[in-house]
């Protein structure tokens, strides 16, 4: 927590001492994987929407927030118990990019507030309940095209480390995220 | 008081004193008698107050060679059994001795008046039995002769000595057998004809070549080994058997056991009710406990679990160590072919301890009703040491010997020979074999009598009273394969006799047996059969009158599930693991019953077997269980059992973490 108070003041500080030029807002739709194995064998790769705001802060910087949603279901084997798993929360970031024309090649740095959420169907898990939260940083990186003022479409690359230990064992909720984007930019 | 008593009576307190202190500070010392007696008390798993002491007798000098064995055969008809002693010394003729019974277990030596100047060589199988049927007891011999080139075998020839009324053993041999065509080494006795007279097998040494002497009534023998299947098996030399009715024809088969292991186990010969034999199947018997190259030295048969089926107990040598000689035990499974269960016996020096090579070496000397086993230890050097197996209702053999016989090793030298015999007249076993002495000149017989205090009261005992029987209740359905036969104790009786029969007029009888307890463990039941008994008390005053007679049915046997299995399988759902213990499990094949259900049962792992609880019952085509959502400490033992549509549970496999 201590790490989000710091960033948000940086952001904030960003904010105060730069004229704000532009706005941008979307939504990214992708897949991400997640690192830990026994998670992985159960849901396998599972999408994403991640809708966001930004705000261009100076020439090349900008501040913003979204919320990413993972949410997905699958299967435990032996017994074939169905199972699902949610993952959520905020995201705030500080984005720098640069400007080639109609190519905005972008990368960001955040911190994200995550729940997270498993739900089984079995009668032998009486004491297993998995609903908590955790945050951490996220890192990402990508390019926005404009298509036609003032429309633009984004490619996303992003990293979330993330580890957890709900019980006994740390798990790895980490994972990469490939996402495609369509939003609107005003003012860049 | 006057001053002199006074002073008188100080005295004698301070002598009593001088006297008693020194026993209380050292113990009082060992009862003693003629020769050295030895006595131990023994442990919970016999009779309480049961143990031997041991007498010993020594060989007068002059006769003085090196003791062989000892037999044990009323001489005198007194109704007590006298001693013949047989020697070898460097295959010489030595003197056949006799040691005459007092009527009190003790002997004195008497070769003279009972069989004057008889020398044998190298005896090795002895019969006692009444040959001419005169009601006193003969004694067969076969002495094997010279075992040392260049004359090997002379001197070889059998003994039958015939029992006069005057108390003498004359030996009529050469009148009343034929003469054997090679070594003779082993022998056998038994009714084979069914003429009320005993026949005779004698088998040799070194090749397959046996005789069977068959009796004509008064004792007189025939050669009549054509009525024996021919030997066409390539290397069989048997050297050793025994008479015993292994299919319950009534009709004795005999045991041909052979010591050189050229073969993976024994044979038996088949008698077809006319004494005429052939080869039993070769499964017949199981292989040998130590496989091939092991063999047979010798054989003892008895009804060892009291299911009416002659077992057999054999003397294990192996031919490959030269070293291991155990005990072979062999239950009949009631159809005429048998399964090793050697595993139940248990104790301290199984592969070094057989049944040695004499007869007689079974027999109930607890009072239990159970055969028990007299066992040959070989110690070191070719010296023995006599060992005592007791019988648990033919579920477990146990070595008793350091409890009944003490610690102190009995050596009974060698050969391995010594049997059990009644040598007091008190209705108990005792034990006699020799202490052979190289040097000649300190060869004696021991006789290891069994000091179980059978209760026996004065004056006017009453005749005991009717047992009433306790449980199984009259018409239950027992299931397993065992029954624990209790009733009410009679005062004043101190034995009681049992019989069990399959029908209740007692015609077709299971046991009939003496017993000391109140209770009695019936083991090896056929199931769906119906068993009948009854009791009679027994004190000194005589018999008393029977029971009531009961009857149960003993439920279809239904085993435990055979090859149970546990597999822990880790079910990992990411944030977690949990644990599942996969119990899977076969149906029995050996189960008769028709089983409806399977039990399982739970206990935490480490714990007493009192927490078990039942965790699941499954239908019958059910074979496999999970056991789920186990955390990772949770570990359990597992009992799973079969239930039958006769409601009889089975004993459980047991498998755990």
């Amino acid at each position: 927590m201590k790490k989000a108070i710091i960033l948000v003041c940086v952001v904030i500080g960003f904010s105060s001492s730069a004229q704000a030029v532009g706005l941008r807002v979307g939504m990214f739709f992708g897949i991400r994987t997640i690192n830990d194995a026994a998670l992985k064998d159960i849901y396998g790769q599972g999408t994403i929407l991640n809708p966001y705001l930004s705000v261009e802060i100076g020439k090349d910087f900008g501040i913003g927030v979204g919320y990413e949603l993972y949410n997905r279901s699958g299967t435990v084997k032996p017994y074939n118990e169905s199972a699902r798993i949610k993952i959520s929360g905020p995201e705030i970031f500080l984005s720098y990019s640069l400007n080639f024309g109609i190519i905005h090649p972008y990368v960001h740095a955040g911190y994200g507030f995550y729940s997270y959420e498993q739900t089984i169907e079995s009668d032998y898990l009486a004491g297993y309940a998995v609903n908590d939260k955790a945050s951490g940083f996220l890192f990402a990186g990508g390019v926005n095209v404009k298509v036609f003022k003032p429309v633009e479409v984004s490619l996303e690359l992003k990293y979330v480390p993330l580890n957890v230990r709900p019980f006994e064992d740390k798990v790895d909720l980490g994972g990469w995220r490939i996402s495609a984007g369509l939003g609107l930019a005003f003012g860049i | 008081m006057t001053k002199d008593s006074f002073r008188r009576d100080w005295v004698l307190a301070l002598a009593l004193l001088l006297f008693v202190v020194p026993i209380f500070l050292f113990g009082p010392d060992l009862p003693s008698a003629t020769g050295t007696m030895m006595y131990w008390p023994v442990q919970s798993h016999m009779a309480a107050t049961t143990y031997f002491t041991q007498d010993l007798y020594s060989v007068p000098a002059a006769l003085q060679k090196y003791l062989n064995a000892v037999v044990a055969i009323d001489f005198n008809h007194d109704g007590f059994v006298d001693l013949v002693a047989l020697q070898n010394y460097d295959y010489k003729p030595t003197p056949i001795l006799a040691f005459t019974n007092d009527g009190h277990g003790h002997f004195t030596e008497s070769t003279s008046q009972v069989l004057g100047d008889i020398k044998s060589i190298n005896a090795q199988a002895c019969i006692v039995a009444d040959f001419n049927r005169d009601g006193l007891d003969d004694l067969f011999i076969v002495d094997l002769g010279t075992e040392r080139e260049p004359n090997y075998g002379e001197g070889h020839g059998y003994f039958l000595f015939i029992q006069k009324p005057n108390g003498t053993l004359v030996n009529e041999a050469s009148v009343r057998l034929p003469e054997f065509p090679w070594l003779p080494y082993g022998a056998a006795a038994g009714d084979i004809d069914g003429d009320g007279s005993i026949d005779l097998m004698v088998v040799s040494t070194g090749g397959p070549i046996y005789q069977l002497l068959v009796n004509n009534g008064q004792g007189y023998f025939s050669d009549q080994t054509a009525r024996l299947p021919v030997a066409d098996k390539p290397n069989w030399w048997p050297n050793n058997c025994r008479m015993l009715d292994v299919n319950n024809d009534g009709y004795p088969d005999i045991f041909m056991g052979e010591s050189a292991g050229h073969y993976p186990q024994d044979f038996i010969f088949l008698n077809d009710g006319t004494g005429h034999f052939t080869f039993a199947p070769d499964n017949t018997l199981p292989s040998h406990l130590l496989g091939r190259g092991s063999g047979t030295t010798s054989a003892q048969a008895t009804d060892l679990n009291g299911d009416g089926w002659m077992d057999l107990v054999l003397s294990v040598f192996d031919n490959v160590s030269g070293k291991k000689m155990p005990i072979q035990i062999l239950f009949n499974n009631r159809n005429g072919t048998f399964r090793d269960v050697s595993d139940r016996i248990i104790g301290p020096y199984l592969d070094t301890t057989n049944c040695g090579e004499f007869d007689r070496r079974v027999a109930d000397v607890n009072g239990d009703g159970w055969p028990d086993l007299l066992g040959a230890q070989n110690v070191l050097g070719g010296s023995f040491t006599p060992r005592l197996f007791i019988n648990h209702a033919g579920l477990q053999f146990e070595d008793v010997t350091s409890a009944v016989w003490g610690v102190h090793a009995i050596n009974a030298g060698e050969p391995p020979r010594g049997e059990f015999i009644d040598i007091d007249n008190d209705g108990d076993m005792d034990v006699i074999g020799v202490y052979p002495d190289g040097n000649h000149v300190n060869n004696q017989i021991y006789v290891l009598v069994n000091q179980t205090p059978y209760v026996i009261s004065e004056g006017a005992l009453p005749y005991p009273g009717i047992p009433v029987l306790r449980t199984p209740g009259n018409g239950d359905l027992v299931g397993g394969f065992q029954v624990s036969l209790t009733w009410n104790v009679v005062p004043t009786a101190y034995s009681y006799r049992i019989q069990v029969a399959e029908d209740s007029g007692f015609t077709r009888t299971i046991f009939d047996r003496r017993v000391t307890t109140n209770s009695f463990q019936m083991t090896d039941m056929i199931g769906n059969t119906t068993y009948h008994w009854r009791l009679q008390a027994i004190n000194t005053r005589g018999t008393g009158s029977w029971s009531l007679t009961n009857y149960f049915t003993a439920a279809l046997p239904v085993y435990p599930p055979a090859n149970a299995q546990l597999q822990r399988l880790t079910i990992n759902y990411g944030f977690f693991k949990v644990y599942t213990n996969r119990l899977t499990w076969q149906a029995n094949p050996e189960t008769q019953a028709t089983v409806i259900n399977y039990r399982i049962y739970r206990k935490p792992k480490n714990e007493s077997d009192s927490s078990y609880s039942l965790l699941a019952e499954l239908p019958a085509a059910t074979v496999t269980y999970d056991d789920r959502g186990l955390r990772s400490t949770q570990l359990y033992t597992y009992r799973i059992t079969a239930f039958s549509s006769q409601g009889i549970e089975s004993e459980p496999a047991t498998i755990g973490n």
